[in-house]
């Protein structure tokens, strides 16, 4: 059988420089199989889905160990491309751009999903990311809003704010009075949150710079602030960048810079090293400097950023040389699955199939990747496995809206 | 003989005379002619050619009594006319609400198939939604003028009812002299023009301080062969209603207040070698406020609770008119031409925002209560458009229709204030806009007029001129210039057979076609992204249906039922993330009937109801730009209503104070089932559009044969917690009182 991947290759197209030197096989199942492409079930846990349609998502638990493909029957409404974010049984779901309730729910033992409380931020805060500092304590940044919020993740009450307004921390652009950040991704470590301080000219641009808070987590204050000009944080509602932490106790941070709309920001990682709280000097992955086996050799911002430990990312990266001018957004599969590895600072372009923006949520399972991808042979998840390179070609189960948010649930 | 210098008692609105009286020549003799309905009149001889007649009318002036009595056919309204029209039209006789507390959004959004879409109260933006499609695809006109006024700042619901004669619906089918583009659907207003000399006079006053104010006039000397008119609305508003928060309170609307000045007149001619000339002037200006709205649910969409921003907009329109009829044997001409300019601004500036618990605090963003950032908005329109019509008559049976339509659009938007703000360009670009729609019509009559068809082509032209930003670099990169054109075909039949006397059978086809407007192709300059690839929307209509008219001794039963189907391609969507951008990725399917039933019970009770069914689903075979099929297939299209009703009740009567004084005791009442916002896929869905039943109660009263009246309503009696569109509160119970004298 020949795959449309195959068609692309034989007949030199644009995706050409991706089939050419990939040692990575790829097979072709049927398109429209619905079974795994590489043998049994996708996996073998529970998920929590965002599966967008038309104006809403919908909040899902998916069980990958069971066949066939995922709805949204059991499934509950919330915001368009709302973030989930889980703890144990607990799931916070940050509605970012379209609601400014922070809701919680609950995954049983059964799979099922109950509604549990909720909170309301500032009107037009965009909640964002979350992180959980303990059973009952966690925080939420709010975009828009110049603030991050500590809450009790198990009763929803809020327990205090950090305001992070005033023209200290900013940089605005002549004219707006804009005299705040905007707070995004969020890291902690040990007794401190990190805090990602955006400089948003508007709702896509950003000044350059990638601008840090640290946030002494017992007394909720600001404890310092610093900041470095060879990395550009972006952060807009569509998506946050990430702040990790990796088994060596250094954080590392991605800024998406401008999200490739300024050609003079680039994007990439950079590294606060253990104990300390500045950036370290000595390290810069610099995405724009590196080549990828893609058409033009170049990815200008990544999205869905998930961290697999020992220094591993993997993102949805978009390739520029696939995006129609203007855009079309339907048909541009632009993004490509990549694996980035933050100590050696290499990346490869998984073979995958391309992507548009509507899907590519990430996930990892033991030595498989399930990627969550709107790929022109169908809308649904994808496997990959990290050991044999073997990829899906077809989803190994089609989804219901377009998934933005793939979260590995446990049941402690 | 002529009966030009006839004049008349005229007391149009009576009892007996519930469409006016007429001047006219009958039988060799000048007779008035007392218009009952649409096709019934009595006449009476009353005034020899040259004699006056006493305006007041109780008898006549020089002592002459009537003459006779004669029996005559009436020209039909067009309400009453529309029912044997081959296309597929509702006609509301905005006459008949003249003297009412009501506005033209309610009237359309008691037809059936018909909704109407608001934002809130008096002067907020609506859309009207004709079978499930609304916006740019249900084209509006004005007295048969594309009205294309930017952001939406002037409606039809700006025009108070006294100035408008009829409202034309057409469902499924556009005749072929409107031209514009949209998918089937047209509402077209008509204005009223009254062939004799008068002065309207009128003020009404509603619950949340809603006011209008209206003075118009008009001067015809027949001898000389002129007309004149001029007039005046002022409408104000505070729209302070209470709007239902999430934790069940209610928060009362504080910046939503409104206020329009409409002003216009025009003069015209009937004795030159036209048959008309007519040169008209008009100018409207107004201020909104804007309001923001607690979110409902916890999905709902938050606002700030704003306290400056507004709006505000100016329009200017000349326009000349001109008709010859027979200016060959059965070949009538018309020109119209109209030059509108528009100006529309939003201010929004405020370093201070506001949440609905009454706290304040420096705007996080800078400034600006709306968006992301602050705006001081300039942005103008200039407009051409231009209308000819050519008419001829071959013969009794068969007539052809020739019309252009052209529109040409200049826009210059500016924002500095944004654009500063913003670090880049965040405001739409220069660009202009021509639209041509050129049509040809053909009308055949049989059989003694019980069989008439019509049929149309079209041809639609699209040019436009814009700038798109980069895709890659929005910060240095200077946007591209770009010109773009398009064409396509449309075409129409519509059939009407009388099958037997009180019944008749109408049917009728259009491929009908939406042509993609500037902003889907070039975007806002920021945000949304320019798609100049997009292609016409287009659909195929069709359309069946019976029409019962019964009559008896006072009374009378016409009932229509109407079958409908529609199949819809390249719907234009607006998709993305990050940026957005439009594209075809749409498909859908309708079905539906619509039931309509008028009812003249006795000489004093008529009744009404209507009901419409409308099953719109997504049709799109696959997954937008994928070969996966398309999981939303066969599901309704969410955040349309699917079934909808209104009925009411009128009595009438002359019970107080003999004939010249009437009462009319009314009761009106809608019903909209519950929708959902976004698919129905879930159990659990929350976001839905609740369902409503409302209930109006009114009384009028008018003295002197409806010289003077007063009115007062009731309206949504339940005080029924309504949203429009999701999460859009709407008054709840409103009193509305209305005075008006019409002097002639």
């Amino acid at each position: 059988m020949i795959s449309r991947l195959t068609i692309h290759c034989a007949i030199g197209g644009v995706l050409a420089a991706a089939c050419g030197d990939d040692p990575a096989t790829v097979i072709q199942p049927e398109p429209s199989s619905g079974e795994a492409a590489l043998g049994g079930a996708p996996g073998a846990g529970r998920y929590a889905v965002i599966a967008n349609l038309e104006s809403s998502a919908f909040l899902g638990i998916w069980d990958a160990a069971k066949p066939g493909g995922y709805d949204n029957r059991e499934a509950f409404e919330v915001a368009s491309y709302s973030y989930v974010f889980a703890r144990g049984r607990d799931l916070i779901v940050a509605q970012n751009l379209n609601s400014d309730e922070v809701l919680r729910f609950e995954h049983g033992a059964d799979g099922g999903l109950s509604r549990g409380g909720s909170f309301s931020a500032p009107a037009q805060s965009v909640p964002m990311d979350v992180v959980f500092a303990g059973p009952d304590k966690a925080y939420v940044s709010l975009l828009f809003g110049g603030q991050v919020l500590a809450f009790d993740p198990r009763t929803m009450e809020r327990r205090g704010e950090i305001d992070l307004t005033g023209p200290e921390l900013a940089v605005a652009e002549p004219g707006s009075g804009d005299l705040n950040p905007e707070p995004g991704a969020l890291g902690i470590r040990g007794g401190e949150l990190y805090v990602g301080l955006a400089q948003k000219k508007n709702t896509i641009l950003s000044h350059s710079g990638m601008y840090m808070g640290v946030v002494d987590i017992a007394s909720d204050t600001l404890r310092t602030s610093f900041s470095d000009q060879r990395a550009n944080l972006a952060q807009s509602g569509g998506e946050i960048d990430r702040v990790y932490l990796d088994e060596r106790g250094d954080l590392y941070v991605y800024g998406g810079g401008s999200y490739g709309f300024d050609p003079e920001q680039s994007h990439g990682f950079l590294r606060i090293r253990g104990g300390q709280a500045e950036f370290d000097r000595s390290y810069l992955f610099n995405l724009n400097e590196l080549s990828f086996d893609v058409p033009g050799g170049r990815i200008d911002y990544l999205n869905h950023l998930t961290y697999a430990g020992n220094g591993l990312v993997y993102a949805a990266g978009n390739v520029p040389s696939l995006v129609s001018n203007p855009p079309d957004y339907v048909n541009d599969f632009s993004f490509r699955l990549v694996e980035l590895n933050l100590y050696e600072q290499t990346a490869r372009v998984l073979p995958l199939p391309p992507s548009n923006g509507y899907s590519g949520a990430v996930a990892i399972e033991g030595d498989r990747l399930l990627a969550a991808l709107a790929a022109r042979e169908g809308v649904g998840i994808y496997t990959y496995d990290l050991v044999t390179n073997l990829a899906s070609s077809a989803p190994v189960v089609t989804t219901q809206g377009y998934v933005s948010q793939l979260v590995r649930l446990n049941d402690e | 003989m002529r009966c030009d210098g006839a004049r008349s008692r005229l007391f149009p609105g009576s009892r007996e005379c519930r469409l006016g009286w007429r001047v006219a020549c009958v039988a060799s003799a000048c007779v008035e002619i007392c218009v009952a309905s649409g096709t019934e009149a009595r006449a009476q001889a009353v005034a020899p050619p040259g004699i006056d007649v006493d305006p007041a009318g109780r008898s006549g002036g020089d002592g002459q009594e009537p003459l006779a009595e004669v029996t005559v056919e009436a020209e039909e309204s067009a309400e009453e006319a529309a029912p044997r029209d081959p296309l597929p039209v509702t006609v509301i006789d905005a006459k008949k609400y003249a003297g009412r507390a009501t506005d033209l959004n309610e009237l359309l959004d008691r037809t059936s198939g018909v909704k109407v879409r608001q934002a809130g109260g008096a002067g907020s933006s609506s859309t009207i939604s004709v079978r499930g499609l609304e916006g740019r695809r249900v084209a509006v006109f004005l007295d048969g003028h594309p009205l294309n006024t930017p952001d939406g700042s002037f409606g039809i619901n700006d025009l108070p009812l006294q100035l408008v004669d009829h409202v034309e619906v057409y469902k499924g089918v556009v005749p072929a002299r409107l031209g514009g583009d949209g998918l089937g659907s047209a509402v077209n207003v008509v204005l009223r023009d009254r062939q004799t000399s008068y002065a309207d006079f009128g003020y009404s006053y509603a619950s949340y301080a809603v006011q209008r104010a209206f003075a118009f006039g008009k001067y015809v000397d027949e001898s000389a062969g002129f007309k004149a008119a001029a007039g005046a609305i002022v409408n104000t508003a505070d729209n302070d209603y209470l709007m239902p928060r999430s934790n069940g309170a209610a928060v009362r609307r504080n910046h939503d207040g409104f206020w329009s000045v409409l002003a216009g007149g025009n003069f015209e001619l009937a004795r030159t070698w036209f048959s008309k000339a007519k040169l008209e002037l008009g100018y409207v200006q107004n201020a909104k406020e804007l309001q923001g709205v607690p979110p409902v649910g916890d999905s709902g969409v938050s606002q700030y609770d704003i306290h400056h921003a507004r709006t505000q907009s100016q329009l200017g329109v000349v326009a000349l008119e001109l008709e010859k009829r027979d200016a060959a044997p059965g070949l009538d001409l018309s020109y119209d031409v109209a030059l509108p300019y528009f100006r529309s601004r939003l201010r929004d500036t405020s370093d201070v925002v506001y949440d609905f618990d009454g706290n304040a605090r420096p705007n996080p963003n800078g400034r600006g209560e709306v968006g992301r950032g602050p705006n001081d908005s300039d942005n103008r329109r200039w407009d051409l458009l231009h209308t000819f019509n050519a008419s001829y008559a071959f013969s009794p049976q068969y007539s052809l229709n020739a019309n252009h339509n052209l529109g040409v659009t200049w826009d210059r938007p500016r924002d500095e204030l944004a654009n500063t703000a913003a670090g880049v360009n965040v405001t739409p670009r220069e660009g202009s806009l021509q639209r041509s729609v050129s049509a040809l019509a053909f009308e055949g009559r049989w059989l003694d007029d019980r069989w008439v068809t019509v049929g149309a082509v079209k041809h639609f032209y699209f040019q436009s001129e814009g700038a798109l930003t980069s895709a890659y670099d929005i910060v240095t990169a200077e946007p591209e210039r770009v010109s773009q054109s398009q064409h396509t075909f449309g075409g129409s039949i519509a059939s009407r057979f009388q099958l037997l006397g009180p019944l008749l059978f109408k049917a009728s086809y259009e491929h009908a076609a939406r042509l993609p407007s500037a902003e889907e192709l070039f975007g806002d300059g920021l945000i949304v992204q320019g798609s100049t690839a997009l292609r016409p929307e287009v659909s195929d209509n069709w359309n069946a249906g019976f029409y019962l008219d019964l009559k008896g001794e006072g009374r009378r039963l016409q009932l229509e039922v109407t079958g409908f189907a529609s199949q819809i391609r390249d719907l234009i969507t607006l998709g993305g993330a990050l940026t957005r951008n439009y594209a075809n990725t749409g498909a859908a399917e309708l079905r539906g009937v619509e039931l309509d039933v008028k009812a003249d019970a006795t000489r004093f009770l008529s009744l009404y109801a209507n009901g419409t069914y409308q099953d719109l689903r997504d049709a799109a075979e696959f997954i937008a730009g994928t070969t996966q099929p398309n999981y939303l297939r066969g599901l309704p299209i969410p955040n349309v209503p699917r079934f909808y009703s209104n009925w009411g009740a009128e009595l009438h009567g002359h019970w107080l104070a003999g004939a010249s004084v009437r009462t009319r005791v009314f009761y009106d009442a809608s019903y909209v089932g519950e929708y959902f916002y976004e698919y129905e896929v879930s159990r659990n869905q929350s976001r839905r559009i609740p369902g409503y039943v409302v209930h109006s109660l009114g009384l009028q009263q008018t003295f002197d044969y409806d010289r003077y009246s007063t009115n007062v309503e009731l309206h949504d009696v339940g005080d029924v917690a309504r949203l429009d569109e999701f999460n859009q509160p709407l008054p709840g119970r409103s009193v509305r009182l209305l005075f008006r004298m019409t002097l002639l």
